[in-house]
């Protein structure tokens, strides 16, 4: 399980962070909503690492992501806006170069499976700059998949795919749900919220302000509260799923 | 945590050197596909060997006196260019978020970029040295100026490493790198520069070893301090 | 918590004013005029005060930029910086009293002697320090990659030195007269001047670390005041 304990985090003469509590476990799936520029990628950052707190603390299984050696990120499978792929690089060997960096060997099954997955096998021995913006989230959803971490944590994934791929992501996270893995992911659409997650948790003003199970909502309801806690703002960013 | 996690990690260590040949390979391949650093590197310091050359229209007598001179600027300048690519690299993609995820202590970026930039620097320098050798008209092959190349470029590339590190997060990460980086290098230059002198010239021994030394100081040194402290300049 | 200097801040302030009033009436007035030097050697009693406490800053500069990569606590950093800060500022003077002293007694501006040479470096290494902070917004990746700057900065200093005075010694230069080195012998008036220049230019440079670590920390906490108001 991550926990992340009343963490705060500000950038320069921003707040973005005000203690905020929040724990995702395994075989859960929670959406994480708010307006931009709430704080959803410096939450989903801090969450595994990349950015530190600075007051509060994030734990995994009970041990401290600041305190304990680097290994503990093995468990984190992320994507982020950026695709974090190397550009000059074909499909393959990105992930080939992921694997080896996660200790797997890097001609294993994991790498076609996952370009099949992503509908890439086409366009596996092409070089990534050469791909489409939705072609490279793609690619980008397959590295963070590769070392089969325990927790996925997917930054606006959803941005700038095609449907055919946006139901196969959704099923993507319902299976590793069932299979105990934890996933967060974060989300303008309040549709997604209903068809992936089993927990929706509203980010405003940089707090978890409001924490629901899916299966006790609707989409009225939660656009309701949406809309309470925003001030309205919702409306003007098009939330209606 | 860089010192701790070393410790950790001499258990580990197949770990630390699967990853640090996973990252040194990238780079290869990428370089190899591109050619970019090379390319440019070499074409700089050709560009300013023949600069120098017609700025300082040596007398044949002098050229092999200014050679170690000459050769150790161009190769500070033509060395900046490789030093901000391998950044840059990590940065075009935002893949050093990847790297940053990747469950390592972030050490394993430095021994991995420090061995592929010196790779390329050695190989820029020996065409520096064949090129000056050609121009000039001087006999430059000596098994002691290639050892001085080696001390001095590897110190070059440690401490560059960690301060083209430093410079990537910044924003217009660009120019500063010389800024951020010649004044620590003085020791090293005239160091590499005075040995390879006294080697190519012939003099005073006791003064040879000297340099020496300071050059074998400056590389450990900042050996120990890339490995302590680059761990932090990554981290968060 | 914006802090104001504490009372003891602002003693300090009097006593250190008085004191720097007091050195000058003593150099000026209490000393005799150096034989061979004349008038301008009484600018060694500052010039010495302001390179050496000068130095002190740059290496509390270090220690603090040590101590912030292992506390994360921002005062740290403010430490750092006010110490850079003075410490250039300190050094500069002792550069520049340097010169003036130089000109009349080697005929030169300038020599490339190691301490003065390395002094320069050392200058130019914490400008960049300060162009890398300029360059920096986000105040803890700030503190953080400044601190680990300025630590591999100072740690290149005693190896600048040295390189500088190997080189030295095997290109010597003659600067002038081998008889004018710049050493003259003290009486004890100069003696006890100088001491008291050291101690009240310490005082000067306490006082003045102290109102820019309090000036600094105090912008800090401003800003995170107006942010907790959001």
């Amino acid at each position: 399980m991550i926990q992340a304990n009343q963490i705060s985090k500000s950038f320069g003469n921003r707040r973005v962070l005000r203690k905020l509590d929040l724990s995702l476990q395994g075989g859960e799936v929670v959406a994480l909503v708010g307006l931009n520029g709430a704080g959803k990628t410096t939450l989903i950052r801090t969450l595994c690492g990349l950015n530190k707190p600075d007051s509060g603390s994030v734990t995994l299984d009970g041990l401290s992501l600041s305190k304990t050696g680097a290994g503990l990120r093995q468990k984190f499978g992320v994507v982020l806006h950026a695709t974090m792929l190397y550009h000059n690089l074909t499909c393959r060997e990105n992930l080939e170069f992921y694997s080896r960096l996660y200790d797997l060997p890097s001609k294993n099954e994991r790498i076609p499976e996952l370009l099949n997955l992503m509908d890439l096998n086409e366009r596996s021995q092409d070089i990534v700059g050469t791909l489409s913006r939705g072609m490279q989230q793609r690619l980008s959803v397959a590295r963070a998949l590769l070392h089969d971490p325990t927790f996925l944590l997917f930054d606006e994934v959803f941005s700038g795919l095609d449907q055919r791929f946006l139901s196969r992501i959704i099923d993507l996270i319902k299976k590793q749900a069932t299979a105990n893995k934890g996933i967060l992911f974060s989300t303008h659409d309040l549709e997604k919220v209903f068809s992936a997650a089993t927990r929706v948790d509203i980010l405003n003003k940089g707090q978890i302000a409001f924490s629901g199970y899916v299966n006790e909502l609707t989409p009225q309801t939660l656009l309701a509260k949406y809309d309470e806690l925003t001030n309205g703002a919702s409306l003007n960013q098009g939330l209606l799923g | 945590m860089g010192l701790l996690s070393i410790k950790v990690y001499w258990g580990d260590e197949m770990k630390f050197l699967k990853a640090t040949w996973a990252i040194l390979c990238k780079d290869l391949l990428t370089e190899k596909r591109t050619f970019v650093t090379m390319g440019s590197m070499l074409v700089f310091a050709l560009i300013v060997i023949l600069i120098f050359m017609f700025a300082f229209d040596l007398a044949v007598g002098l050229r092999k006196e200014a050679a170690s001179g000459i050769i150790w600027v161009t190769l500070c300048f033509a060395g900046t260019l490789s030093l901000d690519r391998t950044m840059a690299l990590e940065r075009d993609a935002e893949g050093i978020d990847g790297l940053r995820l990747a469950p390592f202590d972030h050490t394993v970026v430095f021994v991995a970029k420090v061995l592929t930039n010196w790779v390329y620097l050695l190989i820029i320098a020996v065409i520096v040295l064949a090129a000056y050798a050609l121009f000039g008209n001087v006999m430059l092959f000596n098994g002691g100026f290639f050892a001085i190349i080696l001390l001095g470029t590897f110190g070059y590339i440690l401490i560059g490493i960690l301060v083209a590190t430093l410079n990537m997060q910044i924003k217009s990460h660009g120019p500063l790198l010389s800024v951020l980086l010649f004044p620590l290098l003085i020791p090293l230059l005239l160091a590499a520069v005075n040995a390879s002198s006294l080697v190519l010239n012939g003099g005073d021994p006791a003064g040879l070893r000297t340099w020496v030394n300071v050059l074998i100081g400056y590389d450990l040194l900042f050996l120990a301090a890339g490995i302590l402290l680059y761990d932090k300049i990554l981290d968060e | 918590m914006i802090k104001k200097a504490p009372k003891t801040l602002l003693v300090m302030d009097a006593l250190a004013a008085l004191g720097l009033i007091s050195a000058l009436v003593l150099v000026f007035f209490f000393t005799p005029v150096e034989q061979t030097m004349g008038m301008v050697q009484k600018v060694f009693y500052f010039h010495v005060a302001a390179t050496w406490t000068g130095m002190l800053g740059f290496l509390l500069a270090m220690v603090a930029s040590v101590a912030y990569l292992k506390t994360k606590k921002l005062d740290w950093d403010s430490a750092a910086v006010a110490g850079t800060e003075i410490g250039m500022v300190f050094v500069l003077i002792g550069i520049i009293t340097g010169s003036i002293w130089a000109k009349p007694i080697w005929n030169t501006w300038w020599t490339w002697d190691p301490r003065l040479t390395t002094t320069f470096i050392m200058e130019l290494i914490y400008a960049a320090y300060f162009v890398l902070r300029a360059n920096l917004t986000e105040i803890r990746q700030r503190a953080r990659l400044a601190s680990i700057y300025a630590i591999v900065g100072f740690t290149t200093v005693p190896l600048t030195f040295l390189s500088i005075r190997i080189f030295r010694s095997i290109h010597p230069v003659v600067i002038g007269d081998s008889s004018s080195s710049g050493m003259f012998a003290m009486s004890s008036s100069m003696l006890f001047t100088f001491i008291y220049s050291l101690v009240v230019f310490s005082l000067f440079f306490v006082v003045v670390f102290w109102h820019r670590y309090l000036l600094e920390n105090n912008q800090r906490n401003l800003t995170t005041i107006i942010m907790e108001e959001d």
